[in-house]
C-alpha cells in the first residue's frame, strides 16, 4: 500500500510541476522514476518511451499507467494516472468561470515566458541524460544524428522512426 | 445522460486512438471532433479552455478532455472523456510492453532495442529543438536556459525547484 501511496505522491508532484503539455513533463518522470525513487533501470524507461512513442495518445499518461502497473500491479496504475491528471483537470474546470481574469493576465504571461526556457533546458537535459546508455558507440550515434537530422528537416513520421530503429538494431546486430 | 457519456467516451477514445507526438500534438483533432462534428463546444470557449489549460502545469490533452466532457455532461463527463483519451492507448503499451519483457532475453529483441535507444535521444533533442524558438527570444531568456541546464547537469536540485524558480523569476524580471 505504501507504494501505491508513494507512486500517487510521486506523479501528483510530477502533475503539478510540468508545464507544456505530456511530452515535456518525460524529463520529470524520468528524474522521479529512474533518479530519486530508482523503480526502474535507465535503460528500461528508455525502451518503455520508444514503444509509448511508437504508439498514438498522449505520452505522459500512457508512461503514468505504465510505470504504476510495473511497480505495484492495477492499483499503482489508477494511482500514478490520478496524481498526473487529477490535479491540473480539476484546477482547470475550477478556473473555467474565471477566464478574464487568468487568459492575458500580464503576471500569468510573464510566468510562462519564464517557465519556457526550463522547459527547454529540461528537454535537453533528458537527452544528454540518456544519451549515456543508449549512445555507446559510432553506430548508435550514428542512429541518432541521422535521426534527429531527419526530424528537423522533413516531415516523416514519429512513429516510423521508433520502427526504423529497431529494424536498424536488428539488420546491424547492435 | 448514458448516451452522452457513451458518445463523449466514444469520441475521445477515438482522437486518442489516432494522433501520434503525446498530447499536443492532439490538439487540433480533439477541435475538429469537439467543435466541428460533435458542435459540443463553441470555438472561443475551446480556445478559452486552452489559454487556460496552457497557464495550468500537466498533460494538456487531459485537461482539455476534461473541460469539454464537464461542459457536455459535468463531472461523470469529465471523468468518462479523460477515460477515453487515454484508456485505448494506455492498454495498448501494457500490452505491447508486457510482450516485450516476455522476449527481452531473445538476441533479435535485445539489437532491436539497442537501435531504438538513439531514437529517443535524438526524439528528445528535437522536442528541445523545436521549443527554443518559442521559449528563447532574448539575452534573458537564454540565460534562464542556460543557467537550468547547468544546474541540472552539475547539481542535484531537483529539477521541479528548477522549474518554480523560472516562473518566479519570469515575474520577477518582467518577461
Amino acid at each position: 500500500m505504501s507504494t501505491v501511496l508513494a507512486l500517487f505522491w510521486s506523479f501528483l508532484k510530477i502533475g503539478c510541476v510540468g508545464y507544456g503539455g505530456g511530452p515535456s513533463m518525460v524529463p520529470l518522470i524520468k528524474e522521479e522514476v529512474v533518479n530519486i525513487q530508482q523503480w526502474m533501470s535507465v535503460t528500461d524507461f528508455v525502451d518503455m518511451l520508444a514503444i509509448g512513442n511508437a504508439l498514438p495518445g498522449p505520452i505522459a499518461t500512457k508512461l503514468s499507467v505504465v510505470i504504476g502497473f510495473d511497480v505495484a500491479g492495477p492499483l499503482g496504475s489508477i494511482a500514478a494516472l490520478a496524481g498526473t491528471v487529477l490535479p491540473s483537470v480539476v484546477v482547470l474546470i475550477l478556473l473555467l468561470r474565471f477566464v478574464a481574469m487568468i487568459s492575458g493576465n500580464p503576471k500569468v504571461t510573464s510566468m510562462l515566458k519564464g517557465l519556457r526556457p526550463v522547459v527547454v533546458a529540461l528537454l535537453a537535459y533528458a537527452a544528454y541524460d540518456m544519451s549515456f546508455g543508449s549512445l555507446t558507440g559510432p553506430l548508435t550515434w550514428a542512429i541518432g544524428g541521422v535521426t534527429l537530422l531527419l526530424m528537423i528537416f522533413t516531415k516523416i513520421h514519429p512513429a516510423l522512426f521508433v520502427v526504423a530503429g529497431a529494424v536498424a538494431g536488428a539488420l546491424l546486430g547492435l | 445522460m448514458g448516451k452522452d457519456l457513451f458518445a463523449l467516451f466514444v469520441s475521445f477514445a477515438k482522437t486518442g486512438s489516432v494522433a501520434y507526438g503525446g498530447g499536443p500534438s492532439m490538439v487540433p483533432l480533439l477541435k475538429a471532433e469537439v467543435i466541428e462534428r460533435r458542435n459540443w463546444i463553441g470555438t472561443e470557449d475551446f480556445m478559452d479552455a486552452l489559454a487556460i489549460g496552457n497557464a495550468l502545469p500537466g498533460p494538456i490533452i487531459t485537461k482539455m478532455s476534461a473541460a469539454i466532457g464537464y461542459r457536455k455532461a459535468g463531472w461523470p463527463g469529465a471523468l468518462v472523456a479523460i477515460a477515453g483519451i487515454i484508456l485505448p492507448s494506455a492498454l495498448a503499451l501494457l500490452v505491447l510492453m508486457g510482450f516485450v519483457s516476455l522476449v527481452k532475453d531473445n538476441p533479435l529483441v535485445t539489437s532491436m532495442l539497442r537501435g531504438l535507444r538513439p531514437v529517443v535521444v535524438a526524439m528528445l533533442a528535437y522536442a528541445a529543438w523545436d521549443m527554443a524558438p518559442n521559449a528563447l527570444k532574448n539575452r534573458t531568456t537564454w540565460v534562464i536556459c542556460g543557467v537550468s541546464l547547468a544546474l541540472m547537469v552539475f547539481s542535484p536540485i531537483h529539477p521541479a525547484l528548477i522549474i518554480v524558480a523560472g516562473a518566479v523569476a519570469g515575474i520577477a524580471l518582467k518577461l
